[in-house]
């Protein structure tokens, strides 16, 4: 478990938060729960409903987008980084990856209905985290037509 | 030597010699050890050295980049023990049943090749006995003029012969694929450690299937047809492969593919995606059992089967890209639980 403090420092500092007032990471850390992962262990597999996104607090996530043998930078999430935003999109969302813990792990797992819940009372930082959103769903498509 | 395995189920041990790197020593004494590409790209059978000396062989596996070295971390399918030692797997690592053949050593001798089209070619392996595998497994290959293993899917498929048939597409700057298409092969001594993989067509499941394929991922849906032609299970099941290629130029296997459909009695339908150029009739022009369509193979795939999905398995193997939109579809769209959705881990 990690302290209010911890979360918003940690929130703060992810990419897909980057530029939310400190009001609203505080909002955002208030729906966010601590999960701890022992090395080896997955948070998802192929398949499962995707009802969180997640922030890697400390540790080590190897997240494989279907083929799984791709040795890029971004295949493995360290502190700061994000994953499973799947959990943000669509209706019934399913994992269409495994992320898979190579160390003992802490993230912050952030229910997907209860965070488009609270953007719906904070459209601007709605909308700056779908920006952000648009940005990397744009960078894995030019990266899967270059692969 | 011993090694012992430290995991999620406990503690193994296996017996080895310097010659076999871990996961083929494991896996041959019917340790269950993790891995899916066998060859060093997946990093799926990351371990970590606790006690001993263990070398790596390949140091430039691509499946390193998901390994800490100073944290002692090694890929079991590259490492070779030199002493006793012991390594520690974080997963389960339970004994492989008894159903399923264990991998072992062949040697062969490439006795036929043959170019499919400008950048695919087609070549058989005698082997000095015959190996047992399902369809949908894979070998890794060596040959003495080429560093490190390939891992390759067999075409063909019987419950054991002595001859396995592999499909090659060529790869920029591969250099097994350049001493395919560049050297007089036939002859030339292979080794061979199989079979592997788990993205296996099991007739006692009774499900029907549907296999997505680009380029020369074709190879382990031939042999799943070939298996569910040749015992009769499209009496009671359906089976639908769709195919992807840039052009009719890349097309191969049709004749192959044009008997299966006949052999099926109705129930095989192989279509052909031309991601490239639109189809110039709706079947084949020189095998009308095989039907034809424009678009990527996923795309196809999906309108082809919308609302056939009923009792079904899926394989996926090509491309990472195409792989990557096929699983989407058949999580997505298809609705397949995760464990009916089988495709191999490299590209």
């Amino acid at each position: 478990m990690i302290d209010a403090t911890e979360a918003q420092k940690v929130l703060a500092s992810a990419s897909l938060f980057k530029g939310l007032s400190s009001d609203a990471i505080a909002s955002i850390a208030k729906i966010a729960q601590t999960k701890n992962y022992e090395e080896g262990d997955d948070v998802y597999t192929l398949g499962d409903p995707a009802s969180a996104v997640y922030v890697v607090v400390s540790g080590r996530v190897r997240f494989s987008l279907g083929v799984g043998n791709r040795a890029s930078p971004h295949s493995i999430m360290e502190a700061g980084e994000t994953f499973g935003w799947a959990a943000l999109t669509g209706e019934e969302p399913r994992r269409v990856a495994t992320a898979t813990c190579l160390e003992d792990t802490t993230v912050l797992a952030i229910g997907g209905s209860d965070l488009t819940a609270y953007f719906a009372t904070d459209t601007a930082s709605g909308y700056a985290v779908m920006r952000q959103l648009a940005d990397r769903i744009s960078r894995d498509l030019l990266s899967a037509l270059t692969t | 030597m011993k090694v012992t395995v430290q995991s999620k189920s406990g503690i193994t041990e296996f017996e080895t010699d310097a010659s076999d790197n871990l996961l083929y020593a494991g896996l041959k004494e019917g340790v269950g050890l993790p891995y899916e590409c066998a060859t060093g790209t997946c990093g799926t059978c990351r371990a970590r050295v606790m006690e001993g000396d263990v070398k790596l062989g390949w140091d430039e596996a691509p499946g390193l980049a998901y390994v800490k070295r100073a944290k002692n971390e090694v890929l079991l399918c590259q490492a070779h023990a030199h002493g006793d030692c012991v390594v520690r797997v974080p997963a389960k690592v339970e004994p492989i049943d008894d159903t399923t053949a264990k991998p072992a050593d062949f040697s062969g001798r490439i006795d036929k090749a043959q170019r499919l089209t400008h950048d695919v070619i087609h070549f058989e392996v005698v082997l000095d006995r015959p190996m047992a595998f399902a369809a949908g497994q894979f070998a890794a290959v060596t040959c003495e003029d080429v560093a490190g293993a390939r891992a390759y899917s067999m075409v063909n498929h019987a419950d054991s012969t002595d001859r396995l048939v592999f499909v090659v597409k060529r790869k920029p700057g591969g250099r097994f694929s350049d001493w395919l298409f560049e050297t007089d092969v036939t002859g030339k001594p292979l080794k061979l450690t199989g079979p592997f993989g788990r993205a296996t067509f099991r007739p006692e499941e009774s499900k029907n299937f549907v296999c997505i394929a680009g380029g020369s991922g074709v190879a382990g849906m031939m042999a799943i047809a070939e298996h569910a032609t040749r015992n009769g299970y499209l009496k009671s099941h359906t089976g639908h492969i769709f195919f992807g290629v840039r052009t009719m130029q890349d097309c191969f296997y049709t004749a192959e593919f044009a008997d299966q459909v006949r052999r099926s009695g109705g129930n095989l339908e192989v279509t052909i995606a031309l991601s490239n150029e639109e189809p110039p009739q709706a079947t084949h022009p020189d095998h009308p059992e095989i039907r034809l369509a424009g678009g990527f193979v996923h795309e196809v795939a999906a309108r082809e089967m919308a609302g056939r999905y009923d009792n079904m398995v899926g394989f996926v193997a090509g491309p990472p890209p195409m792989v990557d939109g096929a699983l989407r579809m058949l999580i997505m769209e298809a609705r397949l639980p995760a464990q009916f959705i089988r495709y191999d881990k490299f590209g």
